[in-house]
């Protein structure tokens, strides 16, 4: 028992966002942000446009210092790793190279600069299907190139775990589908992928767990399961000339009772008995409509400033320990 | 840090831009060197058999004020573009350490000023000898004044380009390194428009001066221990204070 706890310390990174926090001026990029990610799974690492993924990603590898609190990679800052890039992978800008180096001058770079065996870049270079472009400047590659060289580049040095900042910008269908299998053998092979992107449907497919956050803040953390569950929980929607008698008449009847807009998001009663009761109680119903969100609608609502969807995550330390 | 030097050698081993500014650097440098001595006549009225052996030296390596204007572009291109193209994020990535890359960059630097600027001095040294020789002006004697010409003329380089460096990391642009070394470089030059007792003040806190006392042989009014030291506290404190800056940087 003491033997495999050791041996999955030993295989699973463990990073810990704590309190981390960067303010530009007077503009909050990450607000107090609480989060352990998970060891072994692909998280997916949704927000709106600015809502402080990149900002987020960045202080992980620490290329931008927190204004307050700190991550903790194994105990320890990512600049305290001697070798750093073989324990955290990251793509944070697919542009973020010299145009005039080939593929396999920059990934050769790399591996001098970070003491990885050269014999690592034919490996990424054929894993990332980039084998045929190798020698070609870099300045001639399509977007979804530089990201398959990007990717290629944050898998170098073997990290247990991989930061990949939208890397389905620019990816054509196959491109997409390629991503996701990779994702998938990453996870299988023990390491943890953190991918950002602002679109669910590009990451539902393979994520196993989310992270939601908007205007800097953790709005979300549970497993994909969870997040699928709450979308095929459908709900009766309505809207009524005096809705907070409705809501009572409801809640009467054990029903859970939500505001939502302009009316109420019911739940445990169906339409009919909700028509019924209005008739019984003489409230006009201007709306009575059956709703079943898909992961996209959960997500906006999710993202729309609704704080009661915070889901606190169990702590993975106790679960290691 | 030994292997990140090496990263930054096959950088300039790939990069054909590169390649071609090293090259040219060591050509214009020769070039010059020897178009100084050979307009001798015309720039300062004196026949190239009138002059002392060690004055043939003394001309060709104003060459080596190419090499050193050349290297602060150089260096002042290389620092900037790792860290402004983008390919910052890959570099601290690697190297999160920001006191680590901020001194490998200027190791870098360092070595290929001294690399660049020994070879220019082995190939003067071959030409004079050539000249000397053939013009038969007598034999070179390697006294101090000899060796104390050719360190300072190595140092000028190194010096120079590091001041670009360390520019270059502080305005975090090219033209930013380019501008900071070659004011300290050509300041003296208009400060020497000043008078007299003015400018001798000023002039003795910019490193020329100092530098000269090593290349010059008839300066003596500044010792060799005070031109170092006046030369390291320019390097030291313009490197602690780009250092800072660029500690503070969100990539
Ligand atoms: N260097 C900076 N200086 C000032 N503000 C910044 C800086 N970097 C980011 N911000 C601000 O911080 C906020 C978060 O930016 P960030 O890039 O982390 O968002 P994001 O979630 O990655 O967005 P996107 O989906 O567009 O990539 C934005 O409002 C942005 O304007
Ligand atoms: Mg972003």
């Amino acid at each position: 028992m003491l033997i495999t706890i050791i041996l999955q310390k030993r295989v699973m990174q463990l990073i810990k966002l704590v309190n981390l926090t960067k303010k530009y001026g007077s503009k909050t990029a990450v607000d107090h942000l609480d989060l352990v990610l998970t060891p072994g799974a692909v998280t997916g690492f949704l927000g709106p446009n600015g809502s402080g993924k990149s900002t987020t990603m960045k202080m992980i590898i620490s290329l931008v210092r927190p204004t307050l609190g700190e991550v903790v990679v194994d105990g320890k800052a990512y600049r305290d790793f001697p070798e750093p890039i073989k324990r955290i992978g990251t793509l944070i800008d697919p542009s973020a190279l010299d145009k005039n180096l080939t593929a396999k001058q920059h990934l050769s770079i790399i591996a001098t600069a970070a003491n990885i065996n050269p014999q690592q870049v034919e490996e990424m270079l054929r894993v990332t299907g980039l084998e045929n472009a190798q020698n070609k400047k870099v300045k001639s590659y399509s977007l979804g190139m530089k990201q398959r060289l990007g990717i290629a580049t944050a898998l170098l040095g073997n990290p247990d775990t991989v930061i990949l900042d939208e890397p389905f910008n620019g990816m054509d269908v196959d491109g997409i589908k390629w991503l996701r299998g990779l994702f998938k053998q990453l996870a299988k092979s023990g390491k943890s992928v953190l991918v950002s992107s602002h679109l669910m449907s590009e990451i539902q497919a393979v994520a196993d767990r989310v992270v939601i956050i908007g205007q800097g803040k953790l709005l979300a953390h549970m497993t994909m399961d969870e997040l699928k569950r709450r979308s095929l929980s459908s709900f009766i929607y309505v809207e009524a000339n005096n809705l907070e008698k409705i809501k009572r008449v409801l809640l009467e009847k054990q029903a859970i009772v939500q505001h939502r807009k302009a009316g109420l998001e019911v739940r445990n009663l169906d339409a009919k008995e909700i028509g019924e009761l209005a008739l019984e109680n003489q409230i006009v119903l201007h709306e009575l409509t059956k709703v079943t969100p898909s992961l996209e609608d959960v997500f906006t609502e999710i993202t729309d400033g609704k704080a009661d969807y915070i889901s606190k995550e169990v702590n993975m330390d106790e679960t290691l320990n | 840090m030994k292997h990140l030097i090496k990263a930054d050698f096959k950088k300039i081993m790939y990069l054909p831009s590169y390649r071609y500014m090293i090259l040219a650097t060591i050509l214009l440098s020769i070039v010059f060197g020897i178009i100084f001595l050979f307009t001798i006549e015309v720039t300062q009225g004196k026949l190239l058999t009138e002059l002392s052996v060690l004055e043939v030296i003394d001309i060709t390596l104003l060459g080596m004020d190419a090499a050193a204007i050349m290297l602060i572009i150089f260096a002042a291109i290389f620092v900037t573009k790792d860290l402004t193209s983008g390919a910052v994020h890959t570099n601290l990535a690697i190297t999160p350490i920001r006191r680590k890359y901020y001194l490998t960059k200027l190791s870098f630097i360092a070595i290929l000023s001294i690399i660049i600027s020994t070879a220019l001095i082995i190939v003067f040294f071959v030409f004079d000898q050539f000249i000397i020789s053939i013009n038969q002006m007598g034999a070179l004697s390697f006294d101090s004044g000899f060796f104390a010409k050719i360190l300072g003329s190595v140092l000028m380089v190194l010096f120079y380009s590091l001041l670009s460096a360390a520019g270059a990391f502080y305005f975090q642009s090219t033209p930013g390194g380019i501008a900071f070394a070659l004011s300290v470089m050509f300041l003296p030059a208009l400060i020497k428009m000043f008078p007299d007792d003015v400018s001798e003040l000023l002039l003795s806190v910019f490193p020329e001066k100092s530098l000269h006392t090593f290349i010059n042989i008839n300066a003596t009014n500044s010792s060799w221990v005070g031109a170092i030291t006046v030369l390291l506290i320019w390097i030291m404190l313009t490197c602690a204070i780009s250092f800072w800056r660029f500690k503070k940087i969100d990539y």
